[in-house]
This record gives C-alpha cells, sequence and structure tokens, in this order.
C-alpha cells in the first residue's frame, strides 16, 4: 500500500475563502482538485505540504457553458457535454484518450492543465528514489536526465487538454490575493519543469474559456502513447486551422510532450499561413515541427523515436484538418 | 493529525469512522467500515481494484479522500447482492469465467454496474472503453467483457434493470464493519441512523 503523509485537509466553500486559507497555511500548501494527480505525487512523496485545500465544494469552480469550463469541471463532465463538443469536437478524442475513465470521472480541468511534469527518473517511490539517487526537481542537487543542470529541470508536461485549447485561441480566468487576472494560456506557461508556469502559487484557476470564433477553426490532436487503453503522451501534436477553400487563413501549432511545456509553435505557423494545405505543404511543416522538437531522455521512449513522430503527429493532424480520413495506424508511415 | 469522527452513508447503512485527513475511501472502507470487498492493488489509480459508486458514480478509492466523500451515497460490491441472489453481474462473472483469482473482480463489477446504468445494450467495443482503467492480471480481459455482455442480456431478458438505490436496500445485512479496534474506528449504525 501507498500512504499518504500526514497533512490538514480544508474544505473551503468559495474561491475567496480557499485563497484565504492558502495565505494562511504559512508552512506550504497544496490545492486539492480530482486529486488524480496530487495524491499520487504525495504517496511518492514528492513535494508534499502540511496543508491541503479542497476546492471540490467551491461551486463557482463547477461552472460551464458556452465555451467557458470551470477548473472545478470533471473530465467526465465535459466529456458528456454534448453542446460543448457540438462546438468543439477535437475534444471527443482528446478526451476519449486522456488518461482512463475511472481517471476522467474525478479528474478536472484546472488538475489537468497543471498536471505535475513528469521524469522517469522521479516518478518513482521514495525507496527508488533513494536507490537511484534523488533529482533537483525533489531534494537533489542536480538532473539527472541532463547532468549537470543545476537550475533547470526537464521533466516532461504530460498534460492533454492545455495544447488543445492553446490552438483554440483560449484563455484562463485566474483569482489570487490581488484579485483576478485573464491571460491567453499560451502565455501561461514557464519552460521550466520545476517552476513550469506563471501562476503565483495562491492564485486558483477559476475557468478556462475559448472564444466564440474558436467554433469554426478546425482542430486535431494527435498524441501518441504506449499503452492504448491509458497512458500519458509520449509526444502529442495540436493543430488548428481555419480554411479559406484550400488555403490556410489562420494556423495554430503545438507540440506537446516533447519538454516541460507544451510548446506553442508560432514562427513555423505563421511560415505556412496563407498557403494552400497540399501534401507538400503538409510535409513541409511536419520537418520543421520535427526540427523544432528536442525531447530529452525523461520519458520511456527514447528521444530521437520521440522527435521523429512529432513529424508523424503533425502530418497526421494536418491531413485530418484538411478533410481527409485519419486512423491512428497510417499505412506507409514512418513510425 | 487528529482523527476525526465521520459518518460515512455506505450501501445504505451509516457507519461511524475515525479517520485522518489523508485517508483514503478505500482504506475508510477497508479498515474503517470492515468492508474488505473493495481491493487496494496499485493504490495509484492505474488498477481500478478500488473502484466504488459514489452518487451512482464510479470513482477511486484509492485517489478519493474519505472526508471528501461525507454525506455521500456510497456503493461497494457487498452492497450489490440481494437477499436471495446475487447481481446478474456477479452471476455472469462467475459463469463466464470473467473472475479467476478474483481480486480484479469488485472493481471491473462496479465500473461495469455503472455503465449499464447509463447503456443497457453496449457494444463490446463500449465494454473495453468503459473498464480501460481496470486491469486483470489473470483473465485476459476477453472473459470479462462476455460477462459484461452476458450480463447486459440477463438484465434485458428479466427485464430488471440494474438495482436503483431503493433495491440496494434488500442487500444482507453486512456482518463487518462493527468492529471498532481497527486502525481507522468504525462502527456501524442501523440503516436509518444518522439521516
Ligand atoms: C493512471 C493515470 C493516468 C493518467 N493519464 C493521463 C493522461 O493520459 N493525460 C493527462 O493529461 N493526464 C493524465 N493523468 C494525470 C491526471 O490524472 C489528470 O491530468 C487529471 O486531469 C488531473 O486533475 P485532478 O483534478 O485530479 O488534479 P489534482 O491532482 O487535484 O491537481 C493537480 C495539480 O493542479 C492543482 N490544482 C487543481 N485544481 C486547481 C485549481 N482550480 N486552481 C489551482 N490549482 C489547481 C493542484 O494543486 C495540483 O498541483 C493520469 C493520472 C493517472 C493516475
Ligand atoms: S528532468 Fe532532471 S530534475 Fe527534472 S525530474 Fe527528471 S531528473 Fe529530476
Ligand atoms: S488500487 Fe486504486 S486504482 Fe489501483
Ligand atoms: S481475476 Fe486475477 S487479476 Fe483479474
Amino acid at each position: 500500500m501507498m500512504i499518504l503523509p500526514e497533512f490538514e485537509l480544508a474544505r473551503p466553500r468559495s474561491v475567496d475563502e480557499a485563497i484565504g486559507v492558502a495565505r494562511a497555511a504559512t508552512d506550504g500548501f497544496d490545492y486539492l482538485g480530482g486529486g488524480t494527480d496530487l495524491l499520487c505525487n504525495y504517496k511518492w512523496g514528492l513535494n508534499t505540504n502540511p496543508t491541503v485545500i479542497s476546492l471540490r465544494h467551491i461551486g463557482e469552480l463547477q461552472r460551464m457553458a458556452d465555451g467557458s469550463v470551470g477548473g472545478g469541471v470533471t473530465l467526465a463532465a465535459i466529456e458528456k457535454d454534448a453542446d460543448f463538443l457540438h462546438d468543439f469536437p477535437v475534444f471527443r478524442r482528446t478526451l476519449d484518450r486522456l488518461a482512463s475513465p475511472l481517471i476522467r470521472q474525478t479528474g478536472t480541468l484546472a488538475g489537468n492543465i497543471l498536471v505535475d511534469t513528469r521524469c522517469i527518473w522521479l516518478n518513482q517511490s521514495l525507496f527508488a528514489r533513494k536507490a537511484l539517487g534523488k533529482c533537483l526537481k525533489a531534494d537533489g542537487p542536480e538532473c539527472r536526465v541532463v547532468k549537470g543542470s543545476i537550475d533547470r529541470c526537464y521533466a516532461n508536461y504530460s498534460g492533454d487538454m492545455a495544447p488543445v485549447f492553446m490552438v483554440l485561441g483560449g484563455t484562463m480566468r485566474l483569482a489570487g490575493p490581488d484579485g483576478e487576472r485573464t491571460l491567453l494560456l499560451r502565455d501561461f506557461f514557464a519552460l521550466d519543469g520545476i517552476r513550469r508556469n506563471v501562476k503565483q502559487k495562491e492564485e486558483i484557476i477559476v475557468s478556462l474559456d475559448l472564444p466564440s470564433d474558436a467554433k469554426t477553426l478546425r482542430a486535431s490532436y494527435q498524441k501518441f502513447r504506449v499503452r492504448e487503453a491509458w497512458d500519458f503522451p509520449e509526444l502529442a501534436v495540436a493543430a488548428s486551422a481555419r480554411m479559406d477553400g484550400d488555403r490556410i487563413e489562420e494556423l495554430s501549432l503545438v507540440a506537446n510532450a516533447v519538454a516541460s511545456i507544451p510548446l506553442w509553435m508560432d514562427e513555423i505557423a505563421a511560415k505556412y499561413r496563407g498557403e494552400t494545405l497540399s501534401d507538400a505543404t503538409i510535409d513541409a511543416i511536419a520537418e520543421d515541427m520535427r526540427k523544432a522538437a528536442k525531447p530529452v531522455k525523461a520519458t520511456l521512449l527514447p528521444p530521437g523515436y520521440r522527435k521523429a513522430m512529432v513529424g508523424v503527429m503533425t502530418a497526421r493532424a494536418l491531413r485530418e484538418i484538411r478533410g481527409d480520413v485519419v486512423t491512428e495506424k497510417q499505412s506507409g508511415e514512418a513510425a | 493529525m487528529s482523527k476525526t469522527l465521520v459518518t460515512l452513508n455506505v450501501n445504505d447503512a451509516t457507519y461511524e469512522v475515525a479517520i485522518k485527513p489523508q485517508d483514503t475511501l478505500a482504506l475508510a472502507l477497508r479498515d474503517g467500515c470492515g468492508l474488505t470487498g473493495t481491493k487496494i492493488g496499485c493504490d495509484m489509480g492505474t488498477c481500478g481494484c478500488c473502484t466504488v459508486l459514489v452518487d451512482g458514480e464510479p470513482a477511486l478509492g484509492c485517489l478519493t479522500l474519505a472526508l471528501e466523500v461525507e454525506g455521500r451515497r456510497i456503493q461497494t460490491i457487498e452492497g450489490l447482492a440481494g437477499a436471495e441472489r446475487l447481481h446478474p453481474l456477479q452471476r455472469a462473472f462467475a459463469e463466464c469465467g470473467g473472475s479467476q483469482c478474483g481480486f480484479c473482480t469488485p472493481g471491473f463489477v462496479m465500473t461495469s454496474v455503472a455503465l449499464l446504468r447509463t447503456n443497457k445494450a453496449p457494444s463490446r467495443d463500449e465494454i473495453k472503453a468503459a473498464i480501460a482503467g481496470n486491469l486483470c492480471r489473470c483473465t485476459g480481459y476477453a472473459k470479462i467483457v462476455d460477462a459484461v455482455e452476458h450480463a447486459a442480456e440477463q438484465i434485458r431478458d428479466e427485464d430488471d434493470s440494474v438495482p436503483t438505490p431503493n433495491e440496494m436496500s434488500e442487500k444482507p445485512e453486512t456482518q463487518a464493519g462493527d468492529k471498532d479496534d481497527a486502525g481507522i474506528h468504525g462502527r456501524r449504525q442501523p440503516a436509518t441512523a444518522g439521516r
């Protein structure tokens, strides 16, 4: 059995109350959504805190309407919302391949956006980590993946929802001690496996919001994982486009799970706006994405293979956007 | 951390259980209520052995804090059978060879209860999708899918739905849970107490 460390559990009823509890918890705290990530990390003894503040009893985090999804809405609830899936069909496939149905039942959207970065040296029991040697992210002096790194962790971002919200132009509403702020999700992440994002510790994700014109975008999320039943992404690509016939009017690309954050590939996307979405263009974009992705050995599969698959997944995403029938196993594809 | 006395509503009976904030629901059910039908396998959300229903929806007992479900309606494998007969899913698992060592079975059955409640005639692919979070090291899954399919047929044939909350109360009296000397202290109350 995996033992949870001792902590006090607070169950506030409002966002303001939760922030108040957080400010008073001077010895350290964590917010708890569905707990499917945090409690696993606590059981591994990773960066635990003496106070856990549950956000599950806060009604204002559970709202879902017209492209706005509360931070506390479960992934299963999103999956069941026919209107949302009608407006943004890309989430159907994204959710279907995200964790298991049992995890989706309690895992929340905010918890998914903030899912901790993962690494083969880190996501181990305390016993295993003691034997292997600890690392920078949890009580060790340096990174084991990029040896010699004493100030940056290269653990892999493994959340599946953020890249899709990013390519759809999603914004995030945060509430904190200084009030509320809204920012584009693409500006939320910070390239370090420990820091991970620009959220202040006490800030709570109130909602993620999609602009109404996102409904007219075509989008695709292509995830590569080892086990089909459920698994974290070894790499993934999210893409969205607004097409004018076969011409790309707008294009957004994210390479996911090949760095400590989902990578917003704006330079590559900008290069191809205005082009025809031909096979040649798709191959060129895929090659640019492949070159730009620089995974390290923080996950199961070899980095070289994951890099190559970024190109394959980019091509699949763009073909799906073009309207081709895309299955997970394409014949004749490099894999 | 000090323990708190909480009331858990399990299988339509109330249990007073002394728990610590960090105790999971799986632990509280097993050690506090004495309901050891809910298994703890990986304890990390990966195997589904600990699946119970909370307000009718499947939940992983190993990643749910017991304090979080105080006052909610919890159903475990012990609450499934009627006084005289097993639930169709339990019968089907036995008849189809869907259970070998049996360790994963309570989790599979509870996940399948939730599935058949919303989908009375699932296809084999729908069954596979629904049980994707439950792992079995013995059966190879085919017989589990057979069992769920068979149970769905039985339920349809008998025109007998998966027990509704009221039907659940025809279950046999549970003897477990009366111990109060466990790591987590639990005491079972009459079904009406505390409500
Ligand atoms: C077996 C297994 C498989 C998984 N597979 C996948 C997968 O394929 N893809 C994937 O993306 N994830 C996967 N996960 C990870 C995780 O379960 C999901 O990402 C889930 O959505 C996390 O949500 P949660 O509410 O449970 O998060 P929690 O564990 O509750 O929280 C995660 C983090 O978010 C913070 N947090 C939660 N809510 C808020 C809020 N409103 N405001 C501020 N901070 C908040 C917490 O403090 C914590 O730091 C898997 C997990 C398991 C156990
Ligand atoms: S990338 Fe390096 S610092 Fe980060 S978790 Fe892995 S070994 Fe630790
Ligand atoms: S024991 Fe809960 S999922 Fe394995
Ligand atoms: S019957 Fe043994 S693990 Fe499933």
